[in-house]
């Protein structure tokens, strides 16, 4: 008798439906949660108009000068006044180029931070430019979003709970109109960002920073800093949530974020995220959370058994399921949970965006297997300066 | 529009990807589709084997409900023994 690796692959599969159920969960209660937060009521907090704590906007700008301008423009039409804006113009290399467009635009609450750092990366842009801000709540950007004019306003309203340590806007694409990628990342917000956004809204569950429009109290940022990885805004989320520092999602202020365009800035800027996963579940893996942030901890490890599962199933069709001779779970158990998971987000889409729902058949069984490239052009990556998230100034669609 | 930029293809590179990604996509659909049928079948067919007076058998659903919830090894290696010999 040959091998039978069954006894193994049942064990991963049992992990893997775990996950699965998790997220079918997550993806039920968000949505339910939407709904009823769309037709019955409205969860806007509340805060006097006299609750106007100082606001230091930091973007961290390296070789950004086609996109910065329009940030700091949509900055300075803020109906809330007291702010102030960094711009971390951190190892140039455009010859003064992104701190003359970050100039372009007269305002005396704009300052430029030019300065290289040793250490290269996001983080350390961060911590230098936070020496120098003066504002209460520290508020972070990408040199390539858009925002609108309410959002500084609506979002000081979140800080006025003194429980509240960060919050972390909605995403939404800034360049759907670019192609097909963009569309794709925004129904990928859709079905699984939004959901678990509003999950953890429901539950009063921490959400996680998602490196811009997010929000932190100065003196929660100043105890704790951003570190090293190459995910520093999810290293930060796990730090405060283990000294538990409250995050919550601002499911009311939306940051508009321009999207990679083309297969291989995607595949650059994931592989970065998920090589960063890992780093952090290296840190963290002996912390004690909740379950659910045990799970997504573990995602990048799911994501490889999942790789691992699928390319043993593919052998085995190959060979004529030779090492696969017993354990599995019978078609009438799995069958129905992936018909529910395939269906969940066509419901997602039907109801917030209809007009997107041809495009959900393509994004589940097409769009959604780069992850397995992700994965492993992500553990054949040697050099990580290289996957910086490639900008091309696309106007607002 | 550009139709290359509309389906995010710059150079080579990108091209190569969208092919490997089509490629992955192919052949998990045709083999999702296969594996359905074929353990439809498989299932189907197990439950019609005459059984002994003597030994005790399982079906294909029986052996992995007592495999997972009643933790016992024995059944799963005598299913084996017994898939092998035939």
């Amino acid at each position: 008798m040959a091998f039978n690796i069954s006894i193994l692959i049942i064990g991963i599969i049992i992990f893997s439906l775990i996950n699965s159920l998790l997220w079918l969960i997550i993806q039920l209660f968000g949505f339910l949660y939407h709904i009823s937060k769309t037709i019955f009521f409205n969860r806007t907090p509340y805060a006097p108009l006299t609750y106007k704590p100082k606001i230091s906007v930091i973007i961290p700008a390296r070789n950004e000068a086609n996109v910065i301008a329009n940030l700091i423009f949509d900055l300075k039409q803020q109906i809330y006044d007291n702010f102030e804006i960094l711009v971390a113009a951190n190892n140039c290399t455009d010859d003064g180029e992104t701190v003359k467009a970050a100039l372009s635009i007269e305002d005396d609450r704009i300052k430029v931070l030019e300065f290289d750092t040793q250490v290269k990366g996001k983080g350390a842009a961060l911590n230098h430019a936070l020496k120098s801000a003066t504002g209460e709540i520290i508020c972070i950007f990408d040199a390539d979003n858009r925002v609108n004019q309410n959002f500084l306003f609506d979002i000081r309203k979140y800080f006025y709970d003194d429980a509240v340590d960060g919050v972390q806007a909605r995403y939404k694409v800034s360049n759907l109109k670019e192609g097909l990628i963009p569309k794709f990342v925004d129904l990928e917000t859709m079905i699984y960002v939004e959901c678990f956004q509003d999950f953890c809204e429901l539950f009063n569950i921490n959400t996680y920073f998602g490196g811009t429009g997010m929000c932190i109290r100065k003196r929660i940022i100043d105890e704790f800093k951003w570190g090293d990885t190459l995910v520093e805004d999810y290293e930060l989320s796990l730090n405060m949530i283990s000294k538990n520092h409250v995050i919550i999602p601002a499911t009311n202020c939306e940051v508009y974020d321009e999207k990679p365009v083309y297969w291989d800035d995607l595949i650059t800027q994931r592989r970065r995220w998920i090589k960063g996963d890992f780093q952090v579940l290296k840190l963290f893996y002996s912390q004690m959370f909740k379950p659910l942030h045990y799970i997504l901890l573990l995602a990048p490890i799911n994501l490889l058994l999942y790789v691992f599962i699928l390319s043993f199933y593919w052998f085995s069709v190959f060979t004529g399921f030779k090492y696969f001779s017993y354990t599995y779970i019978p078609l009438s158990y799995w069958l129905p949970l992936y018909a529910v998971s395939i269906s969940i987000p066509f419901v997602i889409v039907l109801f917030k965006d209809p007009k997107k729902l041809l495009l959900v058949p393509f994004y589940l069984f097409i769009f959604a297997y780069h992850w397995i490239l992700v994965l492993v052009f992500a553990l054949f990556t040697k050099d990580w300066n290289t996957t910086k998230s490639t900008h091309y100034g696309s106007v607002l669609s | 529009m550009n139709l290359f930029k509309f389906f995010g293809v710059k150079n080579f590179s990108s091209a190569r990807l969208l092919l490997i990604m089509l490629l992955l996509s192919f052949i998990w659909i045709t083999t999702t589709v296969i594996s359905i049928f074929g353990v439809y079948e498989y299932e189907n067919n197990i439950v019609n084997v005459e059984r002994s007076e003597n030994e005790t058998f399982y079906t294909q659903n029986e052996a992995i409900n007592l495999v997972i919830f009643n933790n016992s090894y024995n059944v799963y290696n005598n299913q084996l023994k017994y898939r092998f010999e035939e």
